[in-house]
């Protein structure tokens, strides 16, 4: 609001230096008060094909989960910060569970894959008609399937590692063509971590 | 909700692999559950954000960080707090100034989770709706009520300065900034006793320097400095010295207004704001100068209105997110050549009657020994979920719910007293989203029938039944304002339109005389049906109960008095339209194992607790009707977990519907696959059955089969 008009240029100049005064006095009360309660924390943005976009407090978030019953050539391209794709067609109904900083990628009871929120870049939708994973992603991708995880196009020289959940290396797969696949059949059941470079993942098989 | 809708196919027999765009659900943590097409959504990114956290480490909320869905009315909060302050205005002897400032620090305060409970009202008891919504209450005392702005002061930014000596529309200014900004709207009298009680609040707004003094100025102040930053989901239209729904309004951030339509300029300026809202999704809360220039101008731009001025503590019941729980609809009788009279009450669009008169009349002892109609909000499923649920669970075979005018908030299509429609006779499309928003609310709030104020076009009709199918029919105001009675119709040949005669009637002998210029021609050769709507204020429950004798009197043992659903399934059949041939109490249901009761199967209700369940887990089961006697059947509708408020994964996905003569031969008049909506509603072409069987091959993800409810229609 503007201050109060009055006749004279001299109560103007007074009241208007008055009144920025009094802006300043109450701005930086109100930044002192904010400063000395502020934190921070997680949002997710949809943001929406129209341009649209909506915002949710990752604190708010339970769970995500999909609803695809002959969706066919959909999937879901979990892009991690250090560029990589983890992909997940839409047949196997993911549940995105958000919780305690951790965004985790369920598919089966015993398929899942954990990952820091802070390591997600974003999630996108993808062509997954190819039955092995997501069609048209460049680099590194990682596809759950059932029962195991196939990481793939894996650029040579990448140093991989797979550890158990208590630390203990365990000894790695030979790559073939790039890939590498993570099954519970040669693993066994159990919750492992893998780091192929800067990609880091809980993996549950 | 999504529905499959179908059209007739060949035979009658129907195939339909269910191709539904990929959904992604988010389950948050207040209970709110976000539906999102995939096919819709670009990316989905995480950012780090700064917020303010009070010292009970919960983030503030600020007006702009709500999370509103778009099928939501309003937004969703946390639950209340387990024990949340309570302050009696009237005890404290609060000026109206001060209940503006204390309704608004609510809404500050609530936003963020409820927290502050406020007791204007003293109609019904003060324990009835806290103890409905399961909430404990700590009384500030009375004589200290300032000790509450106290306690939370850590989450108010300042105050907004304002004087009323001009015009006190400058209290609804202070509000809309109030809640923008966080921050109290004060006199200096106000402020004064702050700081009496210790709170010295910066003042960061001082609207006692401006030199409006108008209604219109004060409000084009609003809208030009301020409307931008507000919300348009929700205008708030209000008194200025009625503060009750301050608390919603400050919330959200909306702006408060109160302006009179009966003036060009003051319309004008009302007309800018309702064009930036959506309809089908926004409303306008709280009242109007005049009731039929204030509706009417929301209804021009395809909105509604909440009438709500006296709620109280809109942001504390709104938070307690339960499912309607929606009961068995009584089946009933036979038709017979008797007259049937359906007696509505009025004025349950307006949600503070609904929370104050209404607790009190619904407790008179005439209520439940004659069938009586009771108009409610559809609103109240989002505003008070658990309100709804006061009143059902107390409901008797007697007591039946309808919806308010005309649906979703009060629209008025058109106008009878001043001869003038609002909503364009001729305009298919104004209505639409509303019409659509209405059937959402209609289906959350089991609520079959709706008293339209006053009449509706040929074209609006067609609206309702085009978007309306959980339906059972229409009442339209005949105010013997024109020529001759207004005449019933039927829309779309299965939806009925009835005129109520008498309207708004003050008591039992208007009804009385009113039915008898029908009922003295009464031959018994054929049923008759008669409807009339009571004032609520001048007739409840303790003398409509006469009406059993006095109705009686002019065709004795001829005259039922029914339930509005009842009313027109017999009306229908009377007239060989459809009706909801579940609804007879002759109906056998038979099925395979279950789990729960075979009659949960087709008894009305969708709601947990009254829902049919497979006792395998192997995801198949069966449930048969038997109606006893051969119908024409042309639509069936089955409502799945979700319906019920359950997990969408656990709708029904593979299933035939198929029909018989003999219990023997069957015909698949519906076969779905992949289904993952919440309700299929499927017309078919009309064919010859006395039995209906839905059959589940696949089940919800857990392997057990759910039905909701089952409708079939059918006519003679």
């Amino acid at each position: 609001m503007s201050p109060k008009d009055n006749n004279t240029s001299q109560s103007i100049n007074t009241d208007y230096i008055l009144y920025i005064m009094r802006k300043i006095f109450v701005l930086a009360t109100l930044l002192l008060g904010i400063l000395s309660t502020q934190a921070q924390e997680k949002v997710m943005n949809i943001k929406k094909a129209d341009g649209t976009s909506a915002q949710t407090r990752v604190a708010d978030l339970k769970q995500i989960s999909f609803l695809a019953v002959e969706a066919g050539n959909q999937g879901l391209l979990l892009k991690t910060t250090g560029g990589e794709t983890v992909a997940v067609r839409f047949e196997a109904n993911p549940v995105v569970t958000v919780s305690q900083g951790k965004l985790t990628v369920k598919q089966s009871e015993a398929d899942a894959m954990e990952f820091e929120i802070t390591d997600i870049a974003e999630i996108q939708f993808g062509d997954a008609s190819d039955a092995t994973g997501i069609v048209g992603q460049e680099g590194f991708s990682c596809v759950m399937q059932d029962g195991s995880v196939l990481l793939r196009d894996i650029p040579e020289g990448t140093e991989l590692r797979v550890y158990s959940l208590d630390g203990r290396s365990l000894p790695t797969p030979p790559l073939a063509g790039g890939k590498l696949q993570l099954s519970r059949a040669t693993l066994g059941k159990g919750i492992f971590i893998v780091k192929a470079g800067s990609f880091s993942a809980k993996i549950k098989l | 909700m999504k529905k499959i809708f179908l059209l007739a196919a060949l035979l009658g027999a129907l195939q339909l692999t269910a191709q539904q765009p990929t959904k992604m659900i988010m389950k948050l943590t207040n209970g709110a559950t976000l539906r999102t097409d995939v096919s819709e959504v670009d990316k989905i990114t995480f950012a780090d954000t700064t917020y303010n956290l009070n010292s009970s480490g919960f983030r503030i909320l600020e007006a702009d960080e709500l999370c509103w869905p778009d099928d939501r009315l309003l937004p969703c909060f946390l639950q209340p707090a387990p024990t949340i302050r309570s302050l009696d205005m009237n005890a404290a002897k609060l000026t109206d100034e001060e209940r503006i400032m204390f309704c608004t620090l609510q809404g500050i305060i609530n936003r963020t989770r409820p927290r502050i409970l406020l007791y204007n009202h003293n109609e019904e008891p003060q324990s009835t709706w806290p103890t409905a919504h399961s909430i404990k209450t700590a009384a500030v005392s009375t004589s200290s009520p300032y000790t509450l702005v106290k306690q939370f002061k850590e989450e108010i930014n300042g105050l907004v300065l304002y004087s009323n000596e001009l015009t006190n529309h400058y209290s609804n200014l202070a509000v809309t900034i109030a809640g923008l900004d966080r921050l109290l709207p004060v006199t200096a009298e106000i402020r004064e006793k702050l700081v009496r009680n210790g709170m010295d609040f910066p003042v960061v707004e001082d609207l006692t320097q401006l030199t409006m003094n108008s209604a219109l100025a004060v409000y084009n102040y609003l809208y030009e400095n301020y409307w931008s930053r507000c919300n348009h989901r929700l205008l708030i239209s209000e008194r200025p010295a009625i503060p009750y729904v301050h608390d919603i309004g400050a919330a959200c951030g909306s702006a408060c207004v109160w302006l009179d339509p009966r003036n060009t300029n003051e319309r004008l300026l009302l007309d800018k704001m309702l064009k930036d809202m959506t309809p089908g999704r926004d409303f306008v809360l709280g009242w109007y100068p005049e009731e039929r220039s204030g509706v009417g101008e929301a209804t021009k731009y395809g909105l509604s209105t909440v009438p709500a001025d006296f709620f109280e503590n809109t942001t504390v019941y709104t938070a307690v997110n339960r499912a309607v729980r929606i009961y068995p609809v009584p089946k009933r009788p036979k038709l017979e050549n008797k007259v049937y009279a359906a007696i509505y009450i009025s004025d349950g669009d307006n949600i503070q009657y609904c929370q104050h008169a209404m607790a009190k009349i619904y407790e008179q002892s005439g209520r439940g020994k004659i069938a009586l109609n009771w108009t409610i909000s559809p609103s109240l499923a989002d505003i008070s979920p658990a309100m709804l649920n006061y009143y059902y669970r107390k409901a008797t075979a007697n007591d039946c719910f309808v919806s308010g005018p005309s649906g979703m908030g009060y629209a008025m299509p058109y106008d009878a007293h001043n001869s003038r429609y609002n909503a364009s006779a001729s305009n298919s499309k104004l209505l639409v989203p509303y019409t659509q928003l209405t059937q959402r609310y209609l289906e959350k709030a089991g609520l079959r029938v709706i008293t339209i104020w006053d009449d509706i076009s040929n074209v609006q009709r067609r609206t309702y039944a085009d978007n309306c199918p959980y339906l059972y029919g229409l009442t339209i105001n005949d105010w013997e304002r024109q020529t001759g009675r207004l005449t019933s119709k039927v829309q779309s040949n299965w939806l009925p339109i009835v005129p109520m005669y008498p309207c708004y009637a003050n008591g039992v002998d208007v009804i009385t005389n009113f039915f008898n210029r029908d009922i003295k021609n009464f031959k018994g050769t054929e049923p008759m049906f008669v409807t009339g709507q009571a004032t609520v204020w001048d007739a409840g429950p303790d003398k409509l109960v006469a009406l059993k004798d006095r109705l009686d009197e002019l065709s004795p043992g001829n005259v039922n008095i029914v339930r509005a659903d009842h009313w027109f399934s017999y009306y229908n059949e009377a007239r060989h339209l459809p009706f909801n041939i579940t609804l007879l109490e002759t109906m056998e249901i038979t099925s395979s194992p279950t789990k729960t009761n075979v009659k949960y199967a087709a008894d009305g209700s969708p709601s947990e607790g009254y829902i049919w369940i497979s006792q395998t887990t192997d995801g198949t089961g069966w449930v048969q009707l038997d109606f006893k006697e051969p119908f024409k059947v042309s639509r069936f509708v089955v409502r799945h977990a979700e319906a019920a408020g359950l997990d969408a994964e656990l709708n029904n996905r593979d299933f035939i519907v198929e029909t018989s003569l003999d219990g023997e031969t069957w015909q698949t008049v519906g076969t779905f696959t992949g289904n993952t909506s919440p309700v299929t509603d499927a017309s078919i072409t009309p064919v010859q059955a006395q039995y209906v069987r839905v059959s589940v091959t696949k089940g919800g993800t857990d392997g057990y089969v759910r039905i909701g409810d089952i409708e079939v229609y059918g006519s003679h």
